[in-house]
């Protein structure tokens, strides 16, 4: 099959208006929200938007037929570049398929299609007092088809879990062309909970072209905490000491005092200017749970020596301390032209020394990082501040990333806690993996991909020397060269 | 020590093992599956042996792999509220180590001196506080696994947000031994509820009261646990709130508007009636024993149909968790038509079932695990993958 056929058979699947190949069409395409430089950017040979499962599926087979891989994407919001082609081949971006097919208050679930928009899921069922959990920082743009790939977190999830723990069923495209529902795993099921094992696959699985989500009801009373402290460390303190009385609050974040320069003059979030580290701590549930527990966390945030504390009981006050958090990263803009942004989990106890080696890590490669981050679930977002026009800029952000990434692994850390390992991190994958681990994974991966047609050259750490991953690789280069005839 | 005292004795088994081996290492469980393997052995992992009359009829076993020697806590950080633990730990002695920093696995699981924390995840146990908090699947952060090959293998970490690699640990909850055998999981834990309050509200029709606890759990999302239970003919609606003293007497006051007015009952009593209400649904030696799944929108209309077939009101009990759409029936006989005709029911509303215990004569004629489930294809490619010459569990599971 040549290009041209190629093109033609698309169109015939999704009509002219679903197919780009031209290069300039393609350019966008190249990129994820990754930095350019950590992860490797290519174009795809063609990217088609279909609009229903069978236009999916009808792909999925030309692809097969044609020899190419396949690879979905969502926004494109990604920070690990899962959603690049990095070998090649056909994109199928699911942004038109963006229905919000049903919502049931009484069973409390949502069926959607995967390119509908996180947080419009949430304005879709609020008035039945129902939100969708998963929170991330990207969930004005960023898809519930990308979040099921990458398993999504969100400030959130310390006390409402990830994407995963909100995902009932999925109708998913097989490598062949057929769909499957993964079925619900509650009572009553003898089979294997597939849905568990599709959650987080980064898109190398299937392509989900339906979700059944669990809607979460509203807390009937949510409160935002800021405590202000003179340095991380005792804000860290702080932090470990409300959890070990009892406390499990809705969420619980952290900046440092680089991200309230930034964030401070765009936002009038209300932060101290003057602060080492600010936490937000929000509590909900019962009224009188939540007004006893912003009690004890006052008392103990003060403990731990914060210098000042706010609270915000009303949706417009607690707004205005979530802005601060929810528009750091586009605030970064006022302190470098550019930031790589990292994403790394280690125990909570171990948050006061990690990021003490944060700081030497940045200091011994002369960068300045901001931190922002999800500090109750011990997962870190060093923001790391370059200039990509300096020469060597790029260069010394990888060596720190890979000196932070050792540091958190020492501790008992692992890679990523939410944005995924992509082409990012793979290379990283053997300092948490054994050779068996990454084997039983790439089993998996066989079974549901033998032809390892979706996402090629993701997760796997290249040139891993072990037979079912060298496998993997062999076939994933014979598919580089893109149309293979049939 | 007698690894095997609170495990159930093989020989109450409903099928023959013909060799028992109790391995105490994971080196030792990966040896017994890769030498199984080789020789064709078939191969039933064993925790408590609560669950080991659930699945299709098998005659015998070549092995039994007691997993009970596997056992103890291997790491427990309270301030970062994660523990890792051997799967053949018994549920109730992680519950009292944790106890002592006032910390919980937040699950209620039925006889929990017997079940190990292994065979609770394998056979996908869930219990009332599902509702909000979830079950193991939602706790499971890593475990430790060997594959039906001998493979040893890990996966995630001990950080409460992983995506690093697949997510096998999840996959394998609910897997009935199919693919592995789990020698540690890692768990995230919670803090203690300070207090704890149920609210116990007697009523007369089954059908009226799943419909107020839908209610109830729609109206009142602090409630942890809303369930109705059915027996010899009484039906009691029990209603749950676990947190700050004010607020668990404030939630149940709001629940007694819905529900009714009822007896409150707190802290160790509230935990003793959850208990008792598990174990008795839990009934290893239940002769029928039913679990059924249904959307909880279709939870009244499923139990008012399930109460009308004739004789079933009398010699049935429920147990139904309306919120997430469970109902669990119990017979006190093998009522062969019985039987037939609430799988047809079920079958009707396009729910699903699995006849955890039913009489040995009804094992053939009905399917035990219900429709075969899509995508059984690649679970059986899977399966090859994880057990290649398929020796975990042969002829019990669908897969």
């Amino acid at each position: 099959m040549d290009r041209q056929q190629l093109l033609d058979e698309l169109e015939r699947i999704v009509g002219p208006d679903g197919v780009r190949h031209r290069p300039v069409d393609l350019l966008v395409y190249e990129y994820d929200g990754s930095v350019d430089g950590a992860v490797d950017t290519a174009p795809p040979t063609a990217v088609t938007l279909p609009r229903t499962t069978e236009q999916v599926a009808a792909i999925v087979r030309l692809a097969r037929k044609a020899g190419m891989p396949v690879v979905a994407r969502g926004a494109g919001t990604g920070l690990s570049g899962g959603a690049v082609a990095q070998t090649g081949g056909i994109i199928i971006a699911l942004t038109r398929m963006d229905r919000v097919i049903d919502v049931d208050p009484i069973d409390r679930t949502a069926l959607v299609e995967p390119g509908v928009i996180n947080l419009e899921l949430s304005d879709v069922v609020r008035s039945d007092g129902l939100f969708f959990a998963p929170d991330p920082s990207s969930q004005k743009a960023c898809t519930i088809g990308g979040n099921v790939a990458e398993n999504s977190g969100g400030p959130h999830c310390l006390k409402y879990g990830v994407t995963t723990n909100h995902v009932l069923a999925l109708e998913m495209v097989m490598p062949d062309g057929s769909v499957v529902w993964t079925s619900c795993a509650r009572d009553g099921y003898g089979g294997l909970d597939l849905t568990a094992a599709v959650v987080g696959s980064e898109g190398m699985f299937g392509i989900v072209t339906k979700a059944l989500v669990r809607l979460t009801p509203i807390p009937p009373a949510i409160t935002v905490q800021l405590a202000a402290f003179g340095s991380i460390d005792a804000a860290s303190h702080a932090v470990t000491s409300i959890i070990a009385a009892g406390n499990l609050p809705a969420s619980l974040e952290m900046m440092d005092n680089l991200t309230i320069q930034a964030v401070e003059p765009a936002y009038h979030a209300g932060y101290p200017m003057d602060a080492g580290a600010v936490l937000l701590v929000e509590s909900d549930g019962h009224p009188a749970e939540v007004a006893e527990s912003v009690e004890e966390i006052e008392a103990l945030c003060r403990d731990a020596g914060a210098t000042s504390m706010r609270r915000a009981d009303t949706a417009g006050e607690r707004d205005l301390l979530w802005k601060g958090r929810k528009m750091a990263l586009a605030a970064m803009g006022r302190l470098a032209p550019n930031y790589y942004l990292h994403d790394t989990v280690v125990p909570r106890s171990r948050l006061p020394e990690t990021l003490a080696a944060v700081e030497d890590i940045a200091r011994h490669h002369r960068l300045q990082v901001a931190n922002v981050f999800h500090a109750g679930d011990g997962n870190l977002h060093p923001l790391m501040l370059f200039d990509r026009r300096k020469p060597g800029d790029v260069e010394r952000i990888l060596e720190a990333s890979h000196d932070l990434i050792h540091e958190c692994v020492k501790v008992g850390g692992t890679l990523s806690g939410e944005h995924g390992i992509g082409t990012e991190k793979r290379g990283y994958m053997t300092l948490v993996f054994s050779e068996s681990d990454l084997r039983a994974m790439a089993g998996l991966k066989q079974a549901f991909d033998p032809e390892i047609r979706f996402n090629p050259n993701k997760v796997f750490p290249t040139g891993y020397v072990c037979g079912e991953v060298r496998e993997l690789h062999i076939k994933a280069m014979e598919q580089q060269h893109g149309i293979v005839p049939v | 020590m007698d690894v095997l005292s609170h495990s159930r004795h093989f020989a109450e088994l409903p099928f023959s093992v013909s060799e028992r081996v109790t391995p105490t290492s994971t080196d030792d469980l990966s040896s017994i599956l890769a030498d199984a393997s080789g020789a064709d052995r078939t191969v039933i992992p064993l925790g408590g042996g609560i669950s080991a009359g659930t699945g299709l009829p098998v005659e015998g076993f070549d092995i039994g792999i007691d997993t009970t020697a596997l056992s103890g806590i291997l790491s427990w950080e309270p301030a970062d509220l994660v523990l890792s633990v051997r799967a053949g730990t018994t549920c109730a002695e992680v519950q009292s180590a944790l106890a002592a920093s006032n910390q919980v696995i937040p699950v209620d699981v039925a006889y929990p001196e017997r079940a190990t924390i292994g065979g609770l995840i394998s056979t996908g146990f869930a219990g009332p506080r599902r509702l909000r908090s979830g079950s193991f699947r939602d706790l499971l952060i890593g475990c430790e696994y060997v594959r039906g090959d001998g493979l040893v293998a890990r996966a995630g970490g001990m950080v409460v947000k992983n995506v690093s690699g697949f997510e096998i640990p999840r996959f394998l909850h609910g897997s009935w031994g199919a693919l592995a055998v789990l020698s540690s999981v890692n768990l995230k834990i919670t803090p203690k509820p300070r207090s704890d309050g149920t609210l116990i509200v007697a009523t007369e029709s089954t059908a009226e009261a799943v419909a107020s606890a839908l209610k109830a759990v729609s109206s009142v999302s602090t409630l942890a646990s809303c369930v109705v239970m059915s027996v010899d003919g009484t039906t009691t609606i029990a209603a749950r709130a676990l947190g700050r003293d004010r607020a668990v007497s404030e939630t149940l006051a709001e629940a007694a508007r819905i529900l009714g007015a009822g007896e409150v009952i707190g802290g160790d009593e509230s935990g003793a009636w959850w208990q008792a209400y598990l174990n008795q649904f839990g009934e290893v030696d239940a002769e029928t024993l039913i679990a059924i799944s249904v959307r909880p929108r279709q939870a009244v209309e499923v139990v008012t149909r399930l109460r009308d077939m004739a004789g079933l009101a009398d010699s049935a009990s429920f147990a139904i968790d309306p919120g997430v759409g469970s109902i669990r029936v119990r017979l006190s006989g093998p009522n062969h038509e019985l039987v037939a005709a609430i799988v047809d029911l079920v079958q009707r509303h396009g729910a699903t079932y699995v006849l955890e215990r039913v009489a040995t004569e009804l094992v053939g004629t009905i399917p035990v695990w219900g429709d075969p489930p899509d995508g059984i294809d690649l679970m059986r490619a899977i399966k090859r993958e994880f057990d290649p010459a398929g020796i975990l569990n042969r002829g019990r599971l669908v897969i």
